[in-house]
């Protein structure tokens, strides 16, 4: 699989990077160099092996149903780059934000 | 309006519809899916049930909410689903405002179950839908735009109340062929998920949520037509509406000889008509993988089989057995097992003594009609069930007329009451004794000579005039049947 | 060479507590020392990017009051120095995990780990420096300016806790907390010649922790000694109801098998952890380690692990997709920096743009790359199945031996600029990383010096057995006095 300029593109997108074309340039190169570098994972023969998406047999960790007092909307808020004390605010959204 | 609603007919005589509902249902958790901040997101001021996990803050993990994962199982099995012994969540990945870590921990190729399906008729035929899964995720916030006009918002306001409330994705096969099919899978669906108590059934509020797959295709073809998912429909018309008009708006393209491309569209109640929203080219492409901060769940028979003992005798199930059981009609058991109060009702009131059928129309008739207008059921009105019993017990003695009866509903449905005590206190116990409707009937005879002529003379409606006299001499307690047979009695001598 | 006894700050944990019960000290005395060692070092060594003193003056005048009325039952931990790698939560206090895009985040909370800490009685110094989001190996990446090596400041730290081990071996206090993904406790640990230890994963609560890759990250212990290292790790470790995958099971007490020695243990020598990339005066200290456990009564057995090699193809495809997707919530929305745009999509990408570093960027895009629809299955789920024959490789060595011995890094501290390309930085952890794959503990212990800059010796052992690792790390050094020797920087203030 060779890596496309178009595909950097794409990815910074899903990413929401708003890279500059420099830095795009730059990004190619350097993944092409990881990406042929980890190429070698094709090799290893994984039939007979499951996946690993965790280590550790833990299994139906689960907390019953019972409510704890929430921080509140002054906290929530505290951090909040733009708010007008009781909601958090964006710009405007023009047709439901970029998709891909 | 009437003319979309019209035009479908002609469109479906061309081609044939083919409908899959995706359903969106919050659970009636008391906290959220996976934090402990109290699930109520309606009646908190903006903000105020949050905490660092549902506000996706860094460093935070989720925590999976058991109830949350029975009232899934029990919805499953009510939908006749299998339960896989193996699942796990997954991250849903796609940026929004709403959606505070960047992700929606959903399900994505194990969910909770699987392969169920939903039986109902349409129009006296029964119509059999496919349930694809049911799985469970959480909810995102919500937004408030400027003006609430999405496109034209110069900002918008978040509140993360909602955000991670418990919700399941009941996602239905492409097995409805019309817009009442749908509408009717999802009357059925909100009536069983609201009997087995995971969820309230409020469109309007947005606790119970409908997209809609729509496509047509020329009958006898197999392979299906471009697909077109229609949103935002909050109510069981606009779900109809919104399908006709897209039934029409696809088979005028399609008529047209043009072709239909695959998009979202979205449904404006206004406008009665859909609206583009996203093409496929811009579909959103998530990223789906196992979610690391939860170990998976491996549900076994047990776990099973101890939510299966939690759920309540269904709908379909109960009607069937009022039919047998109390000998009432289809409609009757129908209207009587629609909600699960209903039904508790009417099941005390039979096992407080009172006969099935009259228990049947009092129930289904004033009573009902009495529930409404007070906006209380039976159980929580004045009168109460035992209320209620004693006062058909009354009427069945014979112990006070319907009318009466009647009055004493209306008037101890709110204010609650002994009805045994008002009829004796009142002296509303009707006259049956023939000794004292005897003479009444007499007065009757002798103070309307000539109604009683006329009907000597064979005016039968004459009788009417003779029984009103007597009813207003007995403050309206005569036992009126009583009095008819006395009166005709008196003018065949 | 210069001994880390000169100075207070420079001592021990059990040293420092037997001094606050013996009245030869007090909390505040210890801070004030630290305080001032830091005012002094950390021009030069940029380890510190908070200090947080009013907090601790509280916590040491509340520990001098804990060690008045139950000088018994108080933790060791009572009254003492610490910090905390930056991307730890703390209440109030800012957090940036070394990124520009969270300047000014204050956490509405504070994390388990330090949580458990800060109940013991913990004197809280300040939040040190990082790599940017724990991505990275020689704490340039940090955007808050790099750290300089106590050994020689022209010289990087490790990463991505250099700060933390820094401060520990600049003789600022006697321990700190970092986070290990990829061997990021234990590599810092080799190069700044102290002692750190990643605990198995689960055993530490990551509530708290601003995730890099979760399935990888754990929160462990810089220290100068093993046994305070342990001490440490008993006071953080354990389950904890906000962390779903922090194993609940009780946790052996590595103080009680501190002592037991290596006599008649098997030690197994992978060589595949001595790649070209080995430097030789690495190769020649570690060996000298070998040959004293040996002494010591160990068995030293050769070991293979095969797929240590592509162990590092695993890790950059899975620790970078979890990263994109833990990475995603910082979008100027709830916290943080936000670029000023008139439109949303504008806000996210300059705000995203502007607020994250080089190699942040290169991972979200290299992790979003893996996840992506027609990638998936070749690159993630690949990895993933990889994942699991590294996993199997080490159940299989640990059939036969008790525990793995090998260099902790295959080079000593290099000079900062010198490795400006991603994969030679990636090599740093060859021989760490395979460890979080399979969620075992490990630990670096000083093992000698080349060139005046120090070297690390590594020891794993099987998942729970975290006890192990210590009694091993415990025998050698008590055979040995590296773990006395100081950095210049120790004793400046004293
Ligand atoms: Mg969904
Ligand atoms: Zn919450």
């Amino acid at each position: 699989m060779t890596l496309t300029r178009a595909d950097v593109d794409h990815v910074a997108t899903l990413a929401r990077l708003g890279l500059t074309d420099a830095e795009k340039d730059r990004l190619l190169g350097e993944l092409e160099a990881i990406l042929g570098h980890i190429a070698r994972l094709q090799q290893v023969d994984t039939s007979k092996l499951a996946a690993t998406a965790q280590v550790g047999d833990l299994v139906n960790v689960m907390r019953p149903d019972v409510p704890e007092p929430p921080i509140g909307a002054a906290a929530a808020l505290r951090n909040a780059p733009v708010s007008d004390g009781s909601y958090f605010m964006v710009g405007a959204i023009q047709g439901g934000e970029l998709d891909g | 309006m009437t003319q979309t609603a019209r035009a479908p007919a002609t469109a479906l005589d061309r081609y044939e519809v083919v409908i899959g509902l995706e359903v969106h249902a919050q659970l009636l958790t008391r906290s959220k899916m996976f934090c402990p901040c109290p699930a109520d997101y309606i009646n908190a001021g903006p903000n105020e049930n949050t905490c660092p996990v549902c506000l996706g803050l860094p460093g935070v993990l989720p925590t999976i909410n058991q109830q949350a994962v029975d009232f899934t199982v029990r919805t499953a099995l009510a939908l006749h689903c299998d339960i896989p012994d193996f699942t796990k969540f997954d991250r849903k990945n796609y940026f929004y405002p709403d959606l505070p870590k960047g992700y929606q921990i959903s399900q994505f190729d194990l969910p909770l179950s699987l392969n169920g399906h939903l039986e109902f008729p349409v129009n006296g035929t029964a119509v059999r839908c496919g349930i694809t899964r049911v799985h469970l995720e959480e909810d995102t916030g919500t937004m408030h735009h400027a003006g609430d006009v999405l496109q034209s918002a110069a900002s918008s306001l978040i509140d993360f109340n909602r955000c991670g409330v418990p919700l399941m994705e009941i996602v239905g096969e492409p097995d409805l062929r019309t817009p009442e099919a749908a509408r009717e899978y999802l009357v059925r669906l909100r009536q069983i998920l609201t009997y087995i108590g995971v969820n309230d059934g409020n469109l309007e509020q947005g606790s119970f949520r409908c997209d809609a797959n729509v496509s047509l295709r020329p009958h006898g073809q197999t392979e299906l037509g471009v697909k077109v998912e229609v949103k935002n429909m909050n109510s069981f018309r606009a779900v109809q509406h919104a399908l006709d008009s897209e039934i029409e708006r696809q088979s005028a393209v399609l008529d047209a000889g043009g072709t239909l491309v695959q998009e979202t569209r979205g449904w404006v109640e206004t406008q009665g008509r859909t609206i583009s929203q996203r093409s496929k080219e811009q579909a959103h492409d998530y990223r789906y993988f196992p979610e690391p901060d939860l170990p998976p769940l491996r549900l076994d028979a047990a776990f099973v089989e101890r939510v299966r003992s939690t759920l309540p005798e269904l709908p379909e199930a109960r009607a069937q057995r009022f039919q047998t059981a109390y000998g009432l009609t289809a409609y009757d058991a129908a209207v009587l097992t629609d909600t699960r109060e209903s039904a508790d009702a009417y099941e005390a009131l039979v096992s407080a003594g009172v006969s099935a059928k009259l228990a049947a129309n009092w129930h289904s008739g004033d009573v009902a009609a009495l529930a409404n207008e007070h906006h209380q059921p039976l159980q929580h009105s004045g009168l109460g069930i035992a209320g209620l019993a004693s006062l058909l017990r009354l009427v069945e003695s014979g112990t006070i007329n319907g009318p009466t009866a009647k009055e004493l509903l209306a008037e101890l449905y709110v204010s609650g009451g002994d009805p045994e005590a008002l009829v004796r206190d009142r002296g509303l116990a009707q006259v049956s004794d023939t000794a004292a409707l005897t003479a009444l009937v007499d007065a009757a005879v002798a103070a309307n000579p000539g109604a009683a002529a006329d009907f000597r003379a064979g005016k039968q409606q004459a009788i009417g005039q003779l029984m009103r006299a007597v009813k207003d001499a007995s403050g309206g307690k005569a036992d009126m049947p009583v009095v008819n047979r006395l009166l005709r009695d008196r003018l065949s001598e | 060479m210069r001994s880390r006894a000169a100075s207070l700050t420079a001592s021990t944990i059990t040293e420092l507590a037997a001094a606050l019960r013996d009245g030869s000290t007090t909390p505040r005395a210890l801070l004030a020392a630290a305080v001032a060692h830091l005012e002094k070092s950390d021009k030069d060594l940029n380890a510190y990017l908070t200090v947080t003193r009013e907090l601790a003056e509280q916590q040491a005048d509340a520990a001098a009051l804990t060690l008045e009325q139950h000088p018994d039952s108080a933790s060791p931990l009572c009254g003492i120095p610490m910090a905390l790698k930056d991307v730890l939560c703390v209440d109030g206090i800012e957090t940036t995990a070394g990124s520009q895009i969270l300047r000014g985040f204050k956490p509405p909370y504070t994390g388990t780990a330090v949580r458990r800490l800060f109940d013991a009685g913990a004197v809280c110094l300040g939040k040190t420096n990082c790599d940017e989001f724990a991505m990275g190996s020689s704490t340039e990446n940090s955007s808050f300016g790099p750290v300089g090596n106590p050994w020689d400041i022209e010289r990087v730290p490790g990463g991505s806790s250099g700060g933390s081990a820094a401060t520990v071996a600049a003789g600022t206090v006697p321990y700190s907390l970092g986070t290990d993904t990829g061997g990021s406790i234990r590599q810092p640990a080799a190069l700044c010649g102290v002692v750190g230890f990643k605990p198995t994963y689960g055993r530490v609560s990551r509530y708290g922790l601003i995730a890099f890759a979760s399935s990888l990250d754990q929160i462990g212990p810089f220290t100068r000694t093993v046994e305070d290292c342990a001490l440490v790790y008993s006071a953080i470790a354990g389950g904890d109801p906000r962390d779903s995958t922090c194993d609940p099971r009780a946790v052996a007490d590595p103080l009680d098998s501190l002592h037991a020695g290596v006599a008649g243990l098997r030690l197994g020598i992978p060589h595949e952890y001595f790649g070209e990339g080995t430097e030789p005066g690495v190769r020649a200290a570690v060996e000298a380690a070998f040959a004293v456990l040996e002494s010591q009564g160990a068995t030293l057995v050769e070991v293979s692990l095969p797929s240590t090699d592509v162990a590092l193809s695993v890790y950059y495809i899975i620790a970078p997709a979890e990263c994109s997707s833990n990475l995603a919530r910082y979008d100027g929305v709830r916290f943080g920096v936000r670029a000023d745009r008139p439109s949303l999509t504008d806000m996210y990408l300059e705000t995203r743009e502007a607020g994250f570093g080089r190699e942040v960027k290169r991972r979200v895009m290299l992790g979003t790359y893996s996840l992506s629809s027609g990638y998936y299955d070749a690159y993630y789920r690949q990895a993933q199945k990889v994942r699991t024959l590294v996993s199997q490789e080490f159940d299989a060595v640990f059939q036969d031996v008790d525990a793995i011995i090998s260099p902790t890094s295959p080079s000593v501290a290099f000079p900062m600029g010198s490795r400006s390309d991603p994969l030679s930085m990636y090599l740093c952890d060859a021989c760490t990383l395979p460890t979080n794959l399979a969620g075992l503990p490990g630990i670096s212990v000083p093992c000698g010096f080349v060139d005046g800059l120090p070297v690390g010796l590594q020891i794993l052992a099987p998942r729970f057995e975290d006890a192990r690792v210590f009694r091993v790390a415990h025998a050698y050094e008590q055979a040995t006095d590296f773990h006395r020797a100081a950095s210049p920087f120790v004793g400046t203030a004293a």
